[in-house]
């Protein structure tokens, strides 16, 4: 497809993840629709160590405040006609401010601003990595379950003796995924106890709100021992048909997804 | 003091270009704030907030899109706007830095400017003719390319980027005419609170017809065209015919 001739992006901040999400519903639904390119959300707690890891080079838009628990949202508008999607993106801004969903935000002004404010959400990986293992989770909820499963992951990791656990979350929201990043400030070996801990945290967070694990990233190597408690033994036994009637020699990506046993 | 800055809506610097029938394509393509003319709004808000100035200005000459961009610098700050509606091509094409001075010489005299912060060069035209035009028709001094800028007493002291080195020039009162370069300041985002405060910032439409000013285009475009495509390399396999083809090419001895 050809590049969009017009191309916009707003910073947004929140209080509340129940918050964003209206922003989506209102940004997909009502206000932006076909113009809506990408809408990625961000919490402080991960932006704090973007400050931290890469200093003033990557600044948010809007600075993080301390205290106030914070969402960080960026929303990117492709479109055919810059008038057009500039008056969109003015009337989405005036309608999520006056509902009050907004504490501030920033209007890019030009397409340098643009991909300033993707420096910053492209500096969360980055960030997350520089500061110790990261146990990583790419977790599909239904988006009205992510505050509770953040929560009780918050709660699980505070519950434990090591100091230094943090959960930090971003994602594609608009997917309904999130990636759930569990980082052990200034330990950079995997922590084979630890990870059994998080691993079961993560499962029956997920499990218990009809959630997936493997979301965009698929499975993988490492996930698939899950597999036998999230489907039954009959559903597996299907799977394994398919299998091996497309691959009877098993010779595509052996050991990944379905578990050998 | 009365500050009023120039704020040109351009071709987004991002922007690739082509052309198309003996001119840049304007359609459908990204325009926004002319870095440099962005970079003076910021200082223009910066003397305000320092309380060196009383009120700011933004002045933009262009079509009916073009007050879309005072709403820009609006949002930086700016209290209030000027649109000198045309919609001649002011990258050069029709509209020219000549007539351009002489439309904002007018607006200069309606407001009773003490300053006037213009970008140092629109980065569709580059000819960074505009600001000491102005200086020249209003009689004022100017110092162009301002990397750093101090109000001191009635005058301001500007330190000014040359290919050489920085020049500090002192210009003991005001009014005067400066030219923003990219050291002087990073400009500040469009936060929502400010924007929605823009709209409710007053905007004053003048058709440049109106003004008394000859828009004549004097100078003629000749031609417009892309540079030519990056030649092709030649690929070598190793030192020894590298040092050859080099030598042939009358690079190396």
């Amino acid at each position: 497809p050809p590049l969009p001739s017009s191309m916009g992006a707003v910073w947004l901040t929140s209080k509340s993840l129940q918050d964003v999400l209206q922003i989506l519903e209102l940004a997909r639904t009502k206000y932006l629709n076909e113009v809506l390119a990408a809408f990625e959300f961000m919490d402080h707690d991960v932006l704090k160590l973007v400050g931290m890891t890469h200093g003033a080079s990557v600044k948010p838009p809007v600075a993080i405040m301390d205290d106030v628990p914070l969402y960080s949202i960026l929303v990117e508008t492709h479109g055919s006609n810059q008038d057009h999607d500039e008056e969109k993106l003015q009337a989405f801004v005036e309608n999520i401010m006056d509902k009050g969903l907004v504490v501030d935000g920033a209007i890019a002004q030009n397409l340098g601003q643009v991909q300033d404010f993707w420096k910053v959400r492209e500096a969360c990986n980055p960030a997350v990595a520089a500061t110790g293992y990261v146990y990583k989770y790419d977790v599909s909820l239904a988006a009205d379950d992510f505050d509770g499963f953040i929560r009780e992951m918050r709660s699980r990791l505070m519950s434990l003796p090591q100091q230094g656990l943090l959960c930090v979350n971003w994602g594609h929201i608009i997917d309904g995924n999130l990636h759930c990043n569990i980082v052990c400030q200034g330990k950079f070996e995997r922590d084979p106890e630890l990870l059994m801990y998080i691993e079961r945290s993560v499962l029956e967070g997920v499990m218990t709100r009809n959630g997936s694990i493997s979301a965009e990233h698929g499975l993988g190597q490492y996930k698939n021992k899950h597999m036998t408690k999230i489907k039954d033994a009959a559903t597996l036994q299907a799977m394994w048909s398919v299998k091996k009637l497309f691959d009877p020699h098993l010779i595509m990506n052996p050991g990944k997804y379905l578990p050998s046993d | 003091m009365k500050v009023l800055v120039g704020v040109k809506r351009v071709v987004d610097y991002a922007v690739k270009v082509q052309v198309q029938k003996g001119a840049v394509n304007l359609k459908n393509v990204k325009m926004s704030l002319n870095p440099f003319c962005e970079i003076a709004v910021e200082e223009a808000v910066r003397l305000k907030e320092a309380k060196a100035a009383e009120e700011v200005v933004a002045l933009s000459i262009g079509p009916k899109q073009a007050t879309e961009t005072l709403r820009t610098a609006l949002a930086m700050g700016c209290d209030r706007a000027i649109h000198v509606s045309t919609d001649l091509r002011t990258d050069y094409m029709e509209l020219q830095p000549y007539a351009i001075a002489k439309i904002i010489q007018k607006i200069v005299d309606q407001e009773q400017s003490d300053l006037v912060l213009l970008g140092k060069q629109g980065i569709d035209s580059d000819c960074g003719q505009t600001g000491p035009m102005l200086a020249g028709f209003l009689g004022w001094p100017q110092v162009t390319f301002a990397a750093n800028l101090n109000v001191e007493g009635n005058g301001i002291t500007v330190e000014r980027e040359t290919d050489s080195g920085t020049e500090t020039i002192k210009i003991p009162s005001l009014p005067a005419v400066v030219t923003c370069d990219l050291r002087l300041n990073e400009p500040r985002y469009a936060t929502l609170p400010n924007i929605m405060k823009a709209k409710k910032k007053k905007v004053d439409t003048i058709k440049a017809e109106d003004l008394g000013v000859d828009l004549t285009t004097h100078n003629e475009v000749v031609e417009v065209f892309e540079p030519p495509p990056r030649k092709e390399g030649i690929m070598v396999e190793s030192v020894d015919d590298l040092v050859s083809k080099l030598k042939s090419a009358g690079v190396v001895a």
